[in-house]
């Protein structure tokens, strides 16, 4: 693996040193100044010089095209400079009496005086040596931070050469002023370059970042057909929040985590356009990360991901809590299903608000917990997916997840009118949950796929904030409640198993009861309510998708996971979660609007 | 306004026969009370009180975005009989206004301080001792005074807070006053600040006067012409190996002067090259007027600042002021000048610098109340002009 650090280019720029010596005087004079500074101190000049510095690279923890992330050691002894102007009280009297308590002072008479004399000085030779923590990502910039002190010596030259005690002093407050810079306020000043560099995706990402409390009723979106009106309608309100674009910096990734560019946004409604269309035709996406791509790195570099070892990551992570605050999980099967399965990705509404938050939660790598389970019913997956070329699954999983939206079109109407639920006591759910574990063959690809899409449909369609686990019929179920129950059929005959989860306190083990259930299909699932109740409200909805996700492609999970951390993962999901907002949004304008959805996507509300 | 424990220290001062102005540092004490003074920032109250001639204690609280206080408490052995309550305190003594410097007088003769009772000797020196804490700030001041002889006094000042380098500050200041010189040698712990000052009185000298000049009335005419006064301060920092200089002259008006009075002073700081020229004059009774020109050699800095104040006085007793005034002009009948401040009901300064920079305070009295309102009005900013207000109120009893 090789890297090109272009050094030159950055330079050749002629609007970044202006940038540069603009952002840079804002820092300087941002910090209290010592009292012998008694102006605005002016960056002049600024010349980055044409050593470059020696980077060591130490460790990388994140790498794709449009992301990085490691440590470099960083040895620096170029021939930058940089020349400041400002003016400084030349009395050293004053100065000392500046500072002095006035009640203990000497009060002088105008041995005081001042005398303010502009300065100029110049700093060059420096030598920096320090270990730095790169973080890159084509919509957040870059971000840069030293870990310990960079600075270890560096050459000021002034007026005042001269003068012996005020060289000193320079010397010494330019040091320390130095050192806080390199540690606050260098990186704040890159990420600003940075975002101007990429200032459209940025734009964009600010304006994403407030939109994201206008989904606050959760709403059931229809189709995929909406996934390309949705990035328009983003474009649009870009363009309107455009005129404003936030400069508040923040090293917090979550805050910005839930950011995709126009660009890439436009790519992935074309893509989903395209897919409706069942042809076999998918337009590349340059930054986008194919599930073929990632299994074959994952081989090649298998230990690039300290964290994680071992496959079992992706399972651990949804079973773990049960408040389903697992994005990182969910942003995994989206990045996996978000180039294949566009009615996966649409149809799969939840209250925007909530997802922020659990994103927000989601920063920790996760520990494993069950590893032999979730290795041994991914095992089957992963020859298929590795195999399969990019375009072919995505086309097959798009004819699925159509097929799944067929079944749940013509069971709509068999259980749109069923008013009664039954809530079952929670040991059920447990000692399903347990049974479940205990007999969980292997899935096959495309059944773990067929029942993923299918049971996001379904949730889509239901729309449920409760699965409670529920007696188990035989048939396609009749039981269905009102507003918050969803029913999953199980096809031989087998106990029903269905899930109960609520906002605040969901059951994992409820959840995998439906999820693992080596029975079920599809096919049988009862479709749900799409058309009967009035007010439903799908809070969690992807929950069930993770799970779906975790147990049809746990191996393309897994592979995944040990090759990406959980930071991007994170960030896909959350695109995706954003993107489905904004879907829910136009469904929700459509439906007031009175056009009513297709029958397969029409959501009750 | 002064505040009442630095009234209660030039009561001190008065009492034990000091004479603050004869100092170097004091040299220009005119113009900075005309032009440098502090307009109040928000609400302050001070609460005071002489519980016994030898023991002060002051609250004082103040309410600027955030409330603090203090709380002070100062002794003194000479009991201190000429403190008097905020009723009754001549505003000329607690506020800082035009310095009618007083004629230099021959110190006393260290036998004169002896008291002896039965064969062995009695007297003490006299002491001030004064603590104050700041109490959100946790800053404690700390000042020991000390009357070593009739023409020495030890000062030494401290200020405690856990943000100053090394926890603190100390300075020890020593004064001599000999009358026709003065001098002061100082030292701050801070960086290690030796300094010395010196003023030299040219002229009349009390020690050398006749004397029958003060016994028989007789004008003496080197008396009259005033009083030119020189000095010079040399300090240097040992830690940070620095220093400063400067030099100043003074020329004053004294009271046996039938024009009107003013005082002159000019100073320079020949490293700086800092030159200051300041000019007051008192304009009849009740007007003071100054101006003071600074100019740097160096840098061609100069800065122009204009002041007056301002005496407000009872309409009723102006016939008695008219007749007292024309005794004003008799060297003889000038000692009744200070029944006639009592009358005085406020003072008006204003100041204003070449970047229109104003600043305006009235001090005054209201019943038992002192009080000060004062306020800083920047012109340029249009927007914003007024860019301090406050009141202090002050009760001493």
């Amino acid at each position: 693996m090789a890297f090109n650090f272009n050094w030159h280019p950055l330079t050749a720029d002629p609007e970044f040193y202006s940038r540069a010596r603009d952002l840079l005087t804002a820092a300087l004079n941002k910090s209290p100044k010592p009292p012998i500074i008694v102006a605005d101190i002016l960056v002049t000049e600024l010349n980055l010089g044409t050593t470059p510095p020696d980077l060591e690279i130490l460790e990388i923890g994140d790498l794709a095209d449009d992301r990085f992330r490691g440590i470099f050691k960083m040895e620096y002894s170029g021939d930058a400079f940089l020349t400041l102007q400002t003016k400084v009280q030349a009395n050293p009297l004053n100065t000392y009496l500046s500072t002095a308590p006035s009640f203990t002072s000497p009060q002088p008479l105008a041995a005081s005086a001042p005398l303010t004399i502009p300065l100029q000085i110049t700093l060059s030779n420096f030598r920096l040596s320090g270990f730095v923590i790169l973080v890159f990502s084509k919509a957040k910039g870059v971000t840069l931070v030293f870990r310990n002190d960079p600075l270890e010596s560096l050459v000021v030259s002034s007026t005042f050469d001269s003068i012996p005690f005020i060289k000193d002093y320079l010397q010494k407050e330019i040091e320390k002023q130095l050192r806080n810079l390199f540690q606050e306020e260098l990186p704040a000043i890159i990420h600003r370059l940075s975002l101007r560099w990429w200032g459209q995706d940025y734009d964009s990402a600010s304006s994403n970042t407030l939109r994201s409390p206008l989904a606050q009723n959760p709403t059931l979106n229809s189709g995929p057909s909406l996934s390309a009106r949705s990035s328009f309608e983003n474009l649009s309100e870009q363009a309107e929040n455009g005129g404003s674009p936030q400069q508040t910096f923040s090293f917090n990734n979550d805050l910005e985590s839930d950011t995709l560019s126009s660009k890439s946004l436009l790519r992935l409604a074309t893509l989903t356009d395209s897919q409706r269309t069942l042809s076999l035709f998918t337009p590349s996406i340059r930054e986008a990360i194919y599930r073929a791509w990632a299994t074959t790195s994952e081989r090649s570099d298998p230990t690039s991901t300290p964290s994680s070892t071992s496959g079992t990551h992706s399972s651990t992570t949804y079973s773990m809590d049960g408040n389903g605050a697992r994005p990182g999980l969910v942003a995994m099967a989206s990045s996996l299903s978000i180039s294949s399965s566009s009615g996966g990705l649409g149809p799969n509404g939840r209250p925007v608000t909530r997802s922020s938050a659990l994103g927000k939660k989601k920063k920790t790598r996760v520990v494993n917990l069950r590893r032999k389970k979730d290795t041994s019913a991914s095992d089957g997956d992963t020859s298929s997916i590795a195999g399969s070329s990019v375009p072919e699954s995505i086309t097959s999983s798009m004819e699925v997840g159509y097929e799944e939206k067929e079944h749940v079109k013509a069971n709509g109407a068999i259980n749109s009118n069923i008013p009664e639920i039954k809530i079952p006591p929670p040991s059920l759910a447990i000692n399903d949950r347990q049974g479940d574990y205990a007999d969980v063959p292997p899935l096959r690809s495309p059944t773990g796929r067929d029942s993923f899409l299918a049971t996001r449909t379904v949730h889509h369609a239901g729309s449920d904030t409760k699965i409670p686990p529920t007696p188990s019929t035989p048939s396609p179920p009749p039981q269905q409640t009102s507003q918050q129950h969803i029913i999953f059929p199980s096809e031989k005959g087998m106990p029903f198993h269905s899930s109960e989860y609520s906002r605040e306190n969901s059951v994992p083990a409820s959840l995998f009861s439906g999820q693992y259930s080596p029975q079920y299909q599809p096919q049988q699932l009862s479709p749900g309510h799409h058309s009967s109740a009035s007010s439903v409200s799908m809070e969690n909805p992807f929950l069930e998708s993770r799970g779906r996700t975790g147990s049809s492609s746990s191996i393309a999970e897994k592979a995944w996971m040990m090759k990406m951390a959980g930071e991007m993962a994170r960030r896909w999901g959350e695109e995706r979660l954003r993107r489905e907002k904004a879907e829910e949004l136009l469904d929700e304008q459509r439906r007031r609007d009175g056009s009513s959805p297709p029958p397969a996507y029409h959501q009750s509300q | 306004m002064l505040g009442f424990t630095d009234y209660v220290q030039k009561s001190f001062y008065r009492a034990t026969k000091w004479d603050e102005d004869n100092s170097y540092a004091n040299l220009n004490a005119t113009a900075r009370a005309l032009l440098d003074f502090q307009t109040p920032k928000g609400l302050k109250l001070n609460i005071s009180s002489l519980s016994s001639p030898n023991f002060a204690t002051s609250y004082s609280l103040a309410s600027l975005g955030v409330v603090d206080g203090s709380v002070s408490y100062l002794y003194s052995s000479r009991a201190l009989d000429n403190v008097r309550n905020s009723g009754d305190v001549e505003l000329k003594d607690a506020i800082f206004g035009y310095r009618d410097l007083k004629e230099i007088t021959k110190p006393d003769a260290p036998r004169d301080w002896e008291i002896w009772q039965g064969g062995v000797r009695v007297d003490r020196r006299d002491t001030l001792l004064y603590g104050r804490m700041y109490l959100p700030a946790s800053t404690l001041e700390a000042l020991y005074l000390r009357r070593l002889a009739p023409t020495r006094q030890l000062k030494i000042s401290a200020v405690s807070n856990s943000r100053l380098p090394n926890g603190g500050t100390i300075l020890a200041l020593l004064q001599q006053d000999n009358g026709k010189y003065s001098s002061e040698y100082l030292y701050s712990t801070d960086v290690a600040l030796i300094g010395i000052r010196g003023l030299y009185n040219f002229g009349f000298d009390p020690r050398k006067a006749l004397p029958h000049n003060s016994g028989n009335g007789a004008v003496d005419s080197r008396k009259i012409a005033g009083r030119f006064s020189a000095g010079a301060e040399v300090y240097w920092g040992l830690l940070n190996k620095s220093g400063g200089v400067s030099t100043g002259f003074r020329y004053t008006t004294l009271p046996p002067n039938t024009g009107s009075p003013l005082t002159m002073t000019l100073t320079v700081n020949p490293i700086i090259g800092h030159f200051q020229a300041a000019y007051a004059i008192k304009a009849g009774k009740g007007a003071v007027f100054c101006s003071r020109y600074d100019f740097n050699i160096y840098s061609y800095e100069s800065d122009l600042v204009l002041g007056c104040e301002i005496w407000r006085r009872k309409q009723q007793q102006v016939t008695k002021n008219e007749t007292g005034t024309e005794e004003v002009w008799q060297p003889n009948g000038f000692t009744t000048g200070g029944e006639r401040e009592d009358d005085v009901t406020g003072v008006l300064k204003a100041r204003i610098t070449q970047n229109f920079n104003i600043g305006l305070l009235w001090e005054g009295r209201f019943k038992q109340l002192l009080f000060s309102i004062g306020s800083n009005i920047d012109l340029k900013r249009r927007d914003q002009p007024f860019r301090t207000v406050g009141i202090e109120i002050q009760y001493n009893s």
